[in-house]
């Protein structure tokens, strides 16, 4: 069969839809550019904006008036145990106060008492911080309001939905473009830009429990590192406590936000003992008290001692609360989806508690970007989750995703419409597209041999076990073994056994594969070279964190000789560490 | 002990010069008791049809792509309980992609 393929071109191509790159096309729109918005999903129907549980975190102290960039700066860095990149942070806490608020001017229902925004303060955040939204929770609400701003700008701003970007093209060491396949019609499709956003999220997909969108496989990590990008910090993966374990048609569903930090929810073991004291009060290595991953690893030791609830998890109650409080809280809110869920199948949380338990949930690490969310590759950007360097080794509980998509976004927006004016399209030789083409239809050609689901339901399973909350050295070799087979065994012969070319989920589940087989095989690498436990990262068999030798971060980068990973010293410009 | 299900899936590929048709396939219990109807299509997909074409996303019924028709109901496939009878086809009225996909262009503007 002869490969043809249709070429689309404009200054700026964005790769993925949530508030990253929703915010970028805006911004980059509203500056001049042309831009191509593509997307693996539906706009505002997919990827893990619309996961998002909480508001925006913010410091526009506006229920108390200490609170400004510069704390939010320090707590941001408290809580990433100084591993973020805090010329980068610095920036962008600074920038974050006029971006957002842009959202309130297009109609996002923040939540108001009298003439100010209700903020609220969850764990990690020294004053009140996080605008939360009317009417659900903060994640569809926000893709709502870019995805009408989007619209409304469709002179500018062309969209492509449903699209699997199987690499970006690089022609001498510049991203000019991208290349991918329409799941609507098979077809190929070349985007050819001046500059390329990244803004596909994060890698949360490679576990077995996860509360993201399944679109969340961490290809834009991937893209990156194919087209030669440092990745940094890929060891730091956040697990979120409060998935609701149990009953399953609402498994996954996270217990409100507000219930937790407002009104101090319990979470308690099957004996009734509230636990987490135990495990927070002995010393620094947990990290900020009652931060997400420290949580999840104490439900996961109670259920390795047989406290656990009967579904693996804890239970989180809020049953001790008078009435009138929660309806207060409610009222406010009015973000309790989930609650009213488990009512409609007999589960009233103001009698019972509700089972949950830890979801892989964010990616601190991701594509290393300097101040102005440049790559290391010329041409290519990176914005929101799929970044790295804001969050370092934990991110602060509630709201930071958001702000750093919508800020990141604001940032390459404004790089992308410079660029836009300064350069050229770059051309891309019809051999290099060429050769592409025959590689991405080849897993579409083979017809008999390893479904790419397979690989991806054993890659979670095998993550899950070796490399996620609780990490020693003779699992994570077990775990790293396994993957090599399958990069060595099953890969090659990954096949997409549909016949029509048309929407063929396994044809994208063979990328998905490759994909998370090799981020797997990151997070593996760096979490054996990390010898100490910091953040989300905690090894049984070095649980200290060790500051004399790892405030570092680790990158890595595709070599010829494949896979290289080195330490660096971590950028800390503002403040140091505290000497313990 | 539960019984297997009886799933009945509207097929049509445009592409295929093939009239729709629907295929039924026979779900033991660990594909469907007690698991969403969106769980149940992923089972089917996974175990016996690998050509089956549908959306997934969230799982958690914020994002709204697995609308479709279950047992006569424009419902989301991950709000809905797997039965044991289950007849499952596209949002009515909108051209279909695949299967169960169809053109979403024009909901909800």
């Amino acid at each position: 069969m002869e490969l043809t393929y249709r070429q689309e071109i404009a200054d700026t191509l964005i790769i993925g839809c949530g508030a990253a790159g929703s915010f970028a096309a805006i911004e980059a729109a509203d500056n001049g550019a042309s831009v191509m918005l593509v997307s693996k999903g539906l706009l505002g129907k997919s990827g893990d904006t619309i996961m998002a549980g909480s508001g925006i975190q913010v410091a526009l102290g506006q229920m108390d008036e200490r609170d400004n960039p510069d704390v939010h700066f320090e707590d941001t860095i408290r809580a990433g145990a100084f591993l973020n990149n805090q010329k980068l942070v610095d920036r962008l806490v600074h920038l974050a106060p006029e971006q957002v608020l842009k959202l309130a001017t297009w109609g996002a229902p923040f939540v108001k008492m009298g003439d100010k925004f209700y903020q609220t303060a969850p764990p990690g955040s020294t004053y009140p911080r996080v605008l939360e939204l009317k009417g659900g929770r903060g994640g569809p609400q926000i893709s709502r309001v870019l995805r009408s701003e989007v619209l409304k700008r469709k002179a500018k701003i062309k969209i492509f939905e449903e699209i699997y970007i199987a690499n970006l093209l690089v022609v001498e060491g510049r991203v000019a473009g991208a290349i991918g396949f329409c799941m609507h019609d098979g077809q190929f499709i070349v985007f050819r830009a001046k500059t390329t956003i990244l803004a596909t999220g994060g890698c949360v997909q490679i576990y077995k429990e996860c509360d993201g969108s399944t679109e969340v496989t961490g290809d834009g990590v991937h893209m990156a590192y194919q087209a030669g990008a440092e990745l940094i910090d890929m060891e730091f993966q956040q697990f979120f406590p409060y998935a609701c374990y149990w009953p399953t048609l609402y498994r996954m569903a996270g217990f409100p936000c507000d219930f937790r930090y407002v009104l101090h929810a319990k979470l308690y073991n099957i004996e009734g003992e509230l636990f987490m004291d135990k495990y927070l009060q002995s010393s620094h290595e947990w990290g900020v008290s009652g931060l997400r991953t420290a949580t999840c690893r104490a439900i996961l030791l109670e259920n390795m001692k047989g406290r656990g609830s009967p579904h693996g998890g804890a239970y989180v109650d809020i049953s001790f609360l008078p009435e009138n409080l929660i309806a207060a809280q409610y009222e406010k809110t009015q973000k309790s989806r989930t609650i009213d869920d488990l009512l409609k199948i007999g589960i009233d949380v103001h009698k019972q508690a509700v089972e949950a338990g830890p979801a892989s949930h964010y990616t601190m690490g991701g594509v290393r970007v300097d101040i102005n969310c440049r790559t290391s590759v010329p041409g290519l950007y990176a914005a929101g989750e799929v970044a790295a360097g804001m969050d370092g080794a934990e991110r602060t509980d509630g709201g930071s995703a958001l702000m750093w998509c919508i800020t990141m976004g604001h940032v390459t927006a404004l790089e992308s419409v410079r660029l836009a004016k300064e350069t050229d399209l770059i051309e891309i030789n019809e051999k290099h597209i060429m050769a592409e083409l025959k590689r991405i239809n080849s897993l579409w050609e083979r017809k008999e041999g390893v479904r790419g689901s397979d690989i991806k339901n054993h890659i979670k399973n095998t993550m899950w076990e070796c490399c996620s909350l609780l990490r020693n050295e003779l699992k994570m070799k077990q775990g790293l073994e396994e993957i090599q087979r399958v990069q060595a065994e099953e890969l090659p012969k990954l096949c997409a056994p549909g016949t029509s070319r048309i929407f063929n989920k396994g044809w994208a589940d063979c990328f998905e594969a490759e994909v998370m087989t090799d981020i797997s095989e990151m997070v593996l690498k760096a979490a054996q070279m990390r010898k100490e436990s910091r953040g989300a990262h905690y090894r049984e068999d070095y649980p200290k964190q060790d500051d004399i030798n790892w405030l570092k971060n680790i990158v890595i980068k595709k070599e010829d000789s494949g896979m290289t990973l080195k330490s660096v010293p971590a950028v800390i410009t503002k403040m140091s560490p505290p000497k313990s | 002990m539960s019984k297997n299900a009886i799933v009945k899936i509207y097929r049509f590929d445009p592409a295929s010069g093939e009239s729709e048709r629907y295929d039924t396939y026979e779900v033991p219990p660990e594909g469907w008791v007690g698991l969403r109807v969106l769980d149940t299509l992923k089972y089917i997909y996974e175990k016996f049809d690998s050509g089956l074409s549908f959306r997934e996303s969230c799982y958690q019924r914020l994002c709204g792509a697995c609308t479709m028709r279950i047992n006569n109901k424009t419902v989301l496939a991950c709000d809905v309980e797997s039965t044991e009878e289950m007849v499952i086809e596209p949002v009515p009225g909108k051209r279909i992609i695949k299967d169960l996909v169809v053109d979403l262009e024009n909901l909800e503007k």
